[in-house]
């Protein structure tokens, strides 16, 4: 819609348009706040904060696509910005009358445009602004802590050193609870930490009760069974995992060491409850050496309990 | 009550099917085979002294301590155990030791170089690191709703933190699952007979 403006309105015509279109939004609005009293050209450029010919780039490149592709619209946009170069004379008289009511024609079409673009562009400030604070951050970061938990921070995401640490414990108990859900049957569909610590807590009490149920049904088998020779069984007949050809004669060294009492064997898994202390038979009798035979502190080495058992 | 993994070894007698079964369950993890050779030794000798009306319990006392023997002695969890089988028979202990532990808790870092007073002291010292960890749970006001259920069902779970609990809780419970299909073979070979 073309009206006619008064002459008071093309400085802040100039002003506003000019003011469309800078990068920073901050900057925007104190131009539109001073648009009002920026009359002279050299305000402009202030406002930028750039020198004229920068300025004029930013300008033109960034108005000619918001703009209708309009030459002679370019042109008064054009010399609008040379409104702001330092010979405000010459051109200054010429394009208020013409490009006033195109001025004002070029602020409504424009308008949308350059809101559009405005924001576009405002929203690219923030965001470079954002990930530049990031990367500062970040670097702010590296720099003070010289080491340790490499976590690559996210967008958006704080990263001083509190955060990378809440968000590493976070992934580990995740990672565990990962593992727990593998283990217990019939969690893997179910999602939500708290149904799952459920479902845990009564996996492990449904075995613990089962211990117990199986326990009662153990007690009353038949007397007349002879564990002691499913006990030799196992131990003649089962291959331990690394032994491999030789596993029958260590396993024969093995059980003749455990009924003995001699701890010296080389085989993993039973030394490091054997060479502690664990020389009698486990758990029921109240004499006081089985009881110091099954000390197992770590300071408990073997020399340690020897001593203890010949001095009773 | 299912077994979930690999099943129990058949009822019959010990022939070779039972034996190969047997040895396809050991072999699954490799923990198994000291879990067996505890466990049965442990039994075989509570079928020889223990009257009938207490086995129950003691069977089941002998398949934790069994369990906790075969596990690495670096879990907390065994060694948790292990604590607690071992104050539960301290605490039947003779009328002279008994007074001893009690002089000896009272005057805490006096080490007298009695053997027996030292062999108290060590048990008590057993009793006292338990007793000196619980008013320092560490790090537990910020945990999920239910790990204070879970604190109490694990052994030693209560002076852990939320994160080491939950690997706790997943080696207990494989560990609780081996013994479960151990007993539960057991009892299939031998109430079938």
């Amino acid at each position: 819609m073309r009206h006619p403006s008064s002459p008071l309105e093309v400085p802040g015509a100039g002003g506003e348009i000019q003011a469309l279109v800078p990068v920073a939004s901050a900057s925007g609005s104190a131009a539109r706040s001073s648009s009002g009293g920026g009359r002279s050209g050299g305000s402009f450029t202030a406002l930028l904060g750039l020198p004229t010919s920068q300025a004029m780039e930013l300008l033109l490149p960034a108005a000619a696509p918001a703009f209708p592709a309009d030459p002679d619209l370019v042109d008064r946009a054009a010399r609008f910005s040379a409104f702001a170069s330092p010979s405000p004379s010459s051109p200054s008289p010429t394009p208020p009358p013409p490009p006033s009511s195109s001025a004002a024609a070029a602020k409504r079409k424009a308008d949308p445009a350059n809101r559009v673009s405005k924001s576009k562009a405002a929203k690219k400030g923030k965001t470079a602004a954002a990930s530049g604070e990031d990367k500062d951050g970040g670097g702010d970061g590296d720099d003070e802590k010289p080491a340790y938990v490499h976590v690559r921070a996210r967008r958006g995401q704080a990263t001083d050193s509190h955060s990378l640490a809440e968000r590493a414990r976070r992934e580990k108990i995740n990672a565990r609870m990962e593992l727990l859900k593998e283990l217990v049957p019939g969690c893997s569909k179910v999602s939500g930490t708290v149904l799952v610590l459920d479902e845990i807590i009564n996996h492990v009490q449904s075995l613990q009760r089962q211990v117990e149920y199986l326990s009662m049904r153990l007690a009353a088998v038949n007397p007349r069974v002879d564990f002691g020779g499913l006990d030799n069984f196992l131990t003649t007949e089962v291959t331990w995992p690394d032994m491999g050809i030789n596993g029958a004669r260590h396993l024969m060294q093995l059980q003749q060491h455990f009924w003995h009492g001699d701890l010296a064997h080389p085989l993993q898994p039973p030394s490091q409850w054997e060479k502690r202390a664990d020389t009698h038979p486990p758990v029921f009798s109240n004499s006081s050496s089985s009881l110091f035979g099954y000390d197992l502190a770590s300071s408990g080495a073997q020399p340690q309990t020897g001593k203890l058992k010949t001095e009773l | 009550m299912d077994i979930k993994s690999t099943p129990p070894p058949p009822p019959h007698q010990i022939t070779n099917p039972s034996r190969r079964a047997f040895l396809a369950w050991a072999a699954a993890s490799p923990s198994k085979p000291m879990l067996a050779f505890h466990f049965l030794r442990s039994l075989s000798r509570i079928q020889g002294v223990t009257p009938v009306r207490r086995r129950t319990r003691t069977i089941r006392r002998a398949a934790y301590s069994s369990m906790a023997r075969a596990a690495s002695p670096r879990r907390a969890w065994s060694r948790a155990l292990l604590g607690q089988a071992r104050a539960r028979r301290s605490r039947t202990l003779t009328g002279r030791a008994l007074l001893l532990r009690r002089r000896v808790t009272a005057a805490a870092p006096a080490p007298p170089s009695s053997p027996a007073a030292r062999s108290a002291r060590i048990i008590a010292a057993g009793g006292e690191t338990s007793a000196a960890a619980r008013p320092l749970p560490p790090r537990q006001v910020g945990d999920p709703p239910r790990a204070d259920a879970l604190r109490r069902l694990v052994p030693g779970g209560a002076g852990m933190e939320y994160c080491s609990l939950l690997e706790e809780t997943a080696d207990y419970l494989r560990s609780l699952r081996a013994q479960v299909q151990l007993m539960q073979g057991l009892v299939d070979l031998f109430s079938c007979q």
